[in-house]
Formats: C-alpha cells, structure tokens, sequence
C-alpha cells in the first residue's frame, strides 16, 4: 500500500500492533453507584484506555488491545495513534498587568508605600 | 489467551456489579496493601493513627535512603529576592521576612508527590508484587508511573477525567500523557464515585499493590520535606526556617508550620 492511503485507511481502522484507543461502558446508567446524583445517573460510567490492537479492524469496531501494563482489555475502537490534545483557556485580565505593576513598585524609591503596611498584594 | 482472558465483558468467576466489588473491599484492600486497617479501629468512629503509622512505617533515615535511590528530595532552596524586597516595601519598618522557596517541582516527575509515591512503590517491590495502581488524575500519578518505571514495576493509573461528552479536563488529559511517557496504561474514566470501584476491580484482576495516596506508605514519604530544607548539591548550609507555609499547587488550600 502507498503511504498516503495507508494514512487514509488509518483514519478510518487500525492494523494488528497499531497503537489505539478504545471506549468501553463501565457501568450502564441503573447499574451505577446508589449515591450519585439524579444527572450523573442518566449517563453510563465510560472508559477510554489505550493499547496495542490485536487484531486489524475498522473504527467503531469491537476489538481486544493490550495495554502497556500487559491487561488484554475488550472495548469499540475510536482512534488509531491518538492525538495528545488540549489548550490553556482565556488569558486572566487580571494576571497581565500585575507583573508590570510590581515592576514598577521595585524599581521605585523606597518607601513606594506608607509604612502603615498591609495593602497587601 | 482465552477470551476468558480479557478484562472487559464481564467474563469472569467474580460478581463484577457495583454492590458486589464494593462488597469485596476490605478483601480487596488487605490483600493489595498488606495492611488490615480494622486492626487500628478503635470503636465505631476512632482509628489510632499513630500505631498504625508506628507498625507499617519507614523511619526518616530508611525513607531518606530509599528515595535517594530514585533521586527524589533535596530538593533547592532558592531566595526569592523580588519578592521579599517587594514585601519588605509593603511592610512596617523593620517587618518583612526572607522568603524562601523549596523548589520542589525539581522533583523527578516534576512534584513533590514523588516523596509521597517513592515509598510505596519501593514497598511494592520489597514484598514482590509485580505493579502497583493508583487511582488518581494528578501529579501523585505522574509519580507513581515515574517510580514504578525507575524500579521496574508495571503500573496503572486510574483517572477521573471526561465528561459525558467526552471532554476531558485540560489538566488531567496532560497528566495522562505524562503516565504514558513514563510507561504507565493510564485508565481514563468519565466522572463519577464509581473511580473507587474502578480501581477495585483493577486490583482485584491485577494483583498488584495499591500504591494510594492515603496508604501509610504515600504519608511517610512526604516527611523528609521538613528534613532537607537545605540542598547538600548546591552547599547550602542548613537554614533554620521561621516558619513554613506549604502551597504545592495541587490544588489544596497552603498549610503553615512553625518550624
């Protein structure tokens, strides 16, 4: 296979020793711990855990991977060498102007502030 | 392998339904820490801590050698010189202490939280199991996948992490890689109580030893920090500390001490 659709047909499945992550439920919604709370209870318990699939097989598929501690574990294949992915949020407004304040407070003549103290930073 | 084998579906000899497992704990618990936490009940709500401790623990010296075997502790001490300057300005004449920071991100895994997981996972091994789990989304599971791998142990780390959409908590996703880069099969769970029940039954399959935070072992590790206050690498000389406030950007709230 060229390379390019062997890309293509990874997006799509997996081969034998392809690293992948699987998803599993748990815990159906009625089987779920007594004491959850009522939202908590409308949706099942999932896992997601990755692992080297042992068999070929497309996405959505129910397959067998195994894991770096060695557990064969059953779940439906959802992606093949999956992305590390996440991001930091919004800026805090606060937080931008505050470095350039005390800055300015150092490089100033002491005493910047009464001696009464306790402004607090 | 047999099907019987793997560890999803519910295949198995043993009743895997919440009540059942939970049912099982103390069981569970015994025979993957080593330690029967019903010796120590005093009554219905006392627990007499210090024996516990007494019986399973490390002494500061024993601790200390085990983690310089890992290269966890002496950590630096560093001057934060801005700052201290900063709170000298804000402060009453002659008010205004040196403020010192233990720099204990130079920790392997990157926290503090290796003091914590080198003791457990070195007691894993002396009794010979053969991995040790954690149920945990931070830096104490970085650093049982740390240790682990220093001493050649398998390790699972069990996270609480996703929603019901399956977005995951920014933090949590980037622990678990770290798990991963240190070899560890990291179990991503959606939210819920159930996490504990989840790493019962990993126990249970497993065998391996349950490397908690909240293990004799996991306290014990942490008592050091008092003890290296200075950094013997750098020729620090000890420093008597006034008083210490501990915020490990874990997520709890600082803790203060008078040393």
């Amino acid at each position: 296979m060229a390379e390019a659709d062997c890309e293509a047909s990874r997006r799509t499945g997996a081969r034998k020793g392809d690293w992948v992550q699987i998803h599993d439920v748990i815990l159906k919604p009625e089987q779920r711990a007594p004491q959850v709370p009522e939202d908590t209870r409308r949706v099942p318990l999932e896992m997601r855990v990755k692992g080297f699939i042992q068999h070929d097989a497309s996405i959505g598929e129910e397959v067998v991977i195994k894991t770096y501690a060695g557990r064969l574990v059953r779940g439906r294949l959802v992606a093949v060498n999956p992305r590390y992915e996440h991001d930091f949020g919004e800026p805090v407004p606060e937080l931008i102007s505050v470095g350039m304040e005390l800055r300015e407070l150092l490089d100033s003549e002491p005493p910047a502030i009464p001696s009464e103290g306790g402004r607090g930073l | 392998m047999t099907d019987g084998d793997v560890a999803s579906g519910g295949a198995g000899p043993r009743d895997l339904s919440y009540d059942a497992v939970m049912a099982r704990r103390s069981e569970i618990m015994l025979a993957s820490v080593g330690i029967d936490y019903n010796r120590f009940a005093r009554g219905r709500i006392a627990f007499d801590y210090e024996g516990m401790m007494r019986e399973t623990g490390y002494s500061l010296d024993e601790i200390e050698r085990i983690q310089r075997e890992t290269n966890v502790g002496r950590t630096p001490l560093i001057e934060l010189r801005n700052i201290t300057e900063l709170v000298r300005r804000m402060s009453p004449p002659g008010k205004g202490a040196t403020i010192l920071v233990k720099d204990e991100a130079c920790n392997p895994s990157g926290s503090f939280k290796a003091r914590r997981a080198s003791v457990s996972v070195y007691h894993a091994k002396k009794l010979g199991y053969k991995g040790v789990i954690a149920a945990t989304s931070g830096n104490y599971g970085a650093a049982v996948a740390s240790q682990a791998a220093m001493r050649g142990l398998k390790c699972i780390v069990v996270q609480e992490v996703y929603d019901s959409r399956g977005l995951g908590q920014p933090e949590i996703v980037e622990k678990g890689r770290a798990c991963e880069s240190y070899g560890a099969e990291v179990v991503q769970l959606s939210v819920g109580p159930e996490l504990f029940y989840v790493f019962l039954r990993l126990l249970e399959e497993t065998g391996y030893f349950n490397a908690s935070l909240y293990t004799p072992f996991g306290i014990a590790g942490v008592e050091t920090q008092r003890a290296d206050r200075a950094d013997p690498r750098r020729g620090d000389e000890r420093r008597k500390t006034d008083v210490r406030i501990d915020r490990r950007f874990d997520g709890r709230r600082p803790r203060g001490g008078h040393d």
